[in-house]
C-alpha cells in the first residue's frame, strides 16, 4: 500500500495532501556540489 | 557449533563464492541465531523468515549456475524499521504505522536486493527515530548484547544490537543526530553516516529531512565500505542526492597513518566524558600517533551556534512532518515524543530560517578551519550506555546531545565514521569517531580501517560477543 493511501484509507486523514508527506528539499545550505545535482 | 554468523561480510562472501557456505545454509543459521537470542535482545520487530529463505534459494540456484552478483550475494542483512521493504510491515517503531505494508522498496533496499543481499528482517528502533535510548513503548525495549540491563543507544538500537550479536551481517540505519553512530559505538560495531546527499533517502520516513542520512552498521570498516559502495549514488526520487560516481572500496588498505593529520578539538568533543570512557579514548589517540598520524589541536568556530541550529531545525522539521496525523493520533505516541513535539511548537518560522542561515555560515567557517587536517577525531559516545529505564521522558530531547558527540556532523553534512576502540572497566564498548570533509568518505574509511586493523578489534568483538551470548543464555535459562 502506498504511504498516502495508508494515511487516507487506514488512518482516515481525509484532508492530507501528498505535498505534506514527502520530504520537499528546500534550497539546502549543504549542497556540496550544487552544479552537479540532478535537476 | 557452527559460527559462520561471526564472519565479516568479506569473509562470508569468499565462502559463498567458493561454495563452502550456501546462501540457504547461512540464512538458516542466522534465523536460528535470531530465534535463540532475540526473545531476550528484541532487536527485530519483524523477522522475514519465509521471504528470506525463498530469496536464499534463488540466490543459491544462481551460484550453482556460476552467476555471482558480488560481495553481498547471499548475505543476510537487516533493515531499520523506518525504511520501506516491499510487502513487509514498516512501522517506524510506531503504533500508528503498525499496519502499513509498503508496496515499494526504498531505494537502498532495492539496491541491496539487486546486489544479492537477503533481507532477514526489520530492526526495532526508538519510536520514529526520535531518541537515543531505543526504549520503544510499543515493540519493547531493545537490550544491549554486551549487558542486557543497558540500552543499546539509538535510534537504530535494533540495528546495532543485531549486528553485534551475530543476528545480521549488517544493518541499514538512519542518522539525524547520531542514530547510526551512537548505537554502533555502544554495541561495539562500526557505523558510518556518509556525506549528506551520497545515499538516497527515498523510502525512509523522515525525521528531519535536511538532517537525515542513511548508512550501514557492520562489524568491520571494510564491510561498511562494501555496503556504502552499493547503496550510494544519485537517485531521481531523492532530490537531495548528489550526482556522481563513487568508489569507497578499500582495495589498497593503508599500512600506517603517516602523512595523515588528525584534528583534535578539545572544546565540545572532549567535554563531559566519563573517566572510564576517557581512558579508552586516550589510548586510542595514542594508537593513532603510534600509527604515524600527526595530532593537531584545532579550535572550531561557531560550535554553539551549529548545535543550536541543529536543535531548531530538527524540532521544526519533525513537527512539520508529523503534523498531518499528530493531532488525531497524539495518544498513540510515547510520552517522550509528545514532550519533544511540545518543544517544537515553541520554535518560530524566524528561528527556523535563521538556523538554516547560521548553518551555512557554520559549514563555511568550520571547513575553512579544517583545511590543513584530514579528519577530526573524538569520542562517539562520551558516556557508557545507561541502565534501561533510568532516563525520564523530559530528557528525551537532550539524550542524543548528552550521550555522545554525534550531532555536529549531521548539521554540517560531513562524513562521520565510528570504529570500536576499546572497552571500559565495566566491559562496555567505546567508539572512536572520525569526521571527514565533504565527499571524502573513502578517506575516512581508509583511516578508520587502518586503525581498526591495528587494534585487532574483530578478535575482541568475537570474544566479547561469545561472553555476552553466554550471559544471555544464562539469563534465558533463569
Amino acid at each position: 500500500m502506498e504511504f498516502h493511501t495508508y494515511l487516507t484509507e487506514v488512518l482516515q486523514l481525509k484532508d492530507v495532501k501528498e505535498v505534506e508527506i514527502v520530504s520537499i528539499e528546500p534550497d539546502l545550505p549543504i549542497s556540496f556540489e550544487k552544479g552537479d545535482k540532478e535537476q | 557449533m557452527n559460527e559462520n554468523f561471526y564472519l565479516s561480510i568479506s569473509e562470508l562472501s569468499e565462502q559463498i563464492k567458493d561454495r563452502k557456505v550456501s546462501p540457504v545454509e547461512i540464512t538458516k543459521e542466522t534465523l536460528a541465531r535470531i530465534n535463540q537470542l532475540d526473545p531476550t535482545i528484541n532487536a527485530f520487530i519483524t523477522v522475514l523468515e519465509e521471504d528470506a529463505l525463498e530469496h536464499a534459494k534463488v540466490l543459491e540456484n544462481e551460484i550453482s549456475k556460476g552467476q555471482y552478483r558480488g560481495p553481498l550475494h547471499g548475505v543476510p542483512i537487516s533493515i531499520k524499521d523506518i525504511i520501506q521493504v516491499k510487502n513487509a510491515p514498516t512501522t517506524s517503531g510506531s503504533k500508528i504505522f503498525e499496519n502499513w505494508i509498503p508496496d515499494e522498496d526504498a531505494t537502498v533496499v532495492e539496491k541491496l536486493k539487486n546486489a544479492g543481499a537477503i533481507i532477514i528482517g526489520k530492526n526495532n528502533m526508538h519510536e520514529f527515530a526520535m531518541g537515543a535510548t531505543s526504549e520503544n513503548p510499543h515493540y519493547g525495549v531493545i537490550r544491549n548484547p554486551w549487558n542486557i540491563e543497558k540500552i543499546p543507544g539509538g535510534s537504530s538500537g535494533g540495528s546495532g544490537a543485531a549486528v553485534a550479536a551475530g543476528m545480521s551481517f549488517a544493518s541499514i540505519g538512519t542518522d539525524t543526530a547520531g542514530s547510526i553512530r551512537l548505537p554502533a559505538a555502544m554495541c561495539g560495531v562500526v557505523g558510518i553516516k556518509p556525506t549528506y546527499g551520497v545515499v538516497s533517502k527515498h523510502g525512509s520516513l523522515a525525521f528531519s529531512w535536511s538532517l537525515d542520512h542513511i548508512g550501514p552498521l557492520t562489524r568491520t570498516v571494510k564491510d561498511a565500505a562494501t555496503i556504502l559502495n552499493i547503496i550510494a549514488g544519485n537517485d531521481k526520487k531523492d532530490p537531495s542526492t548528489i550526482k556522481g560516481e563513487y568508489d569507497f572500496s578499500l582495495s589498497n588498505p593503508r599500512k600506517d597513518l603517516k602523512g595523515v593529520t588528525v584534528g583534535i578539538c578539545e572544546k565540545y568533543f572532549f567535554e563531559d566524558m566519563e573517566p572510564s570512557v576517557q581512558r579508552v579514548i586516550e589510548n586510542a589517540l595514542f594508537k593513532l600517533e603510534k600509527l604515524g598520524a600527526t595530532i593537531k589541536k584545532v579550535e572550531l568556530p561557531m560550535l554553539d551556534e551549529a548545535l543550536h541550529a541543529q536543535r531548531m531545525i530538527a524540532q521544526s522539521e519533525v513537527l512539520a512532518y508529523h503534523q498531518p496525523w499528530l493531532e488525531k493520533y497524539s495518544s498513540l505516541y510515547g510520552e517522550d515524543l509528545r514532550f519533544r513535539f511540545d518543544f517544537g511548537k515553541n520554535i518560530s518560522a524566524l528561528d527556523y530560517i535563521n538556523a538554516q542561515r547560521y548553518r551555512q555560515k557554520c559549514i563555511t567557517d568550520i571547513l575553512d578551519t579544517l583545511k590543513d587536517i584530514d579528519v577530526l577525531v573524538g569520542p562517539t559516545n562520551t558516556k557508557q550506555p545507561y541502565t534501561i529505564g533510568s532516563l525520564g521522558p523530559k530528557e528525551a530531547i537532550n539524550n542524543m546531545f548528552t550521550l555522545g558527540k554525534t550531532p555536529l556532523a549531521c548539521i554540517l553534512g560531513l562524513p562521520a565514521l565510528t570504529v570500536p576502540c576499546g572497552v571500559t572497566n565495566d566491559k562496555l564498548p567505546v567508539g572512536l569517531q572520525f569526521i571527514g570533509k565533504p565527499l571524502k568518505d573513502q578517506h575516512v574509511l581508509e583511516i578508520g580501517d587502518c586503525f581498526e586493523r591495528a587494534i585487532s578489534w574483530n578478535k575482541q568483538l568475537k570474544q566479547h560477543v561469545d561472553n555476552a551470548v553466554m550471559g544471555i543464555n544464562k539469563v534465558s535459562l533463569d
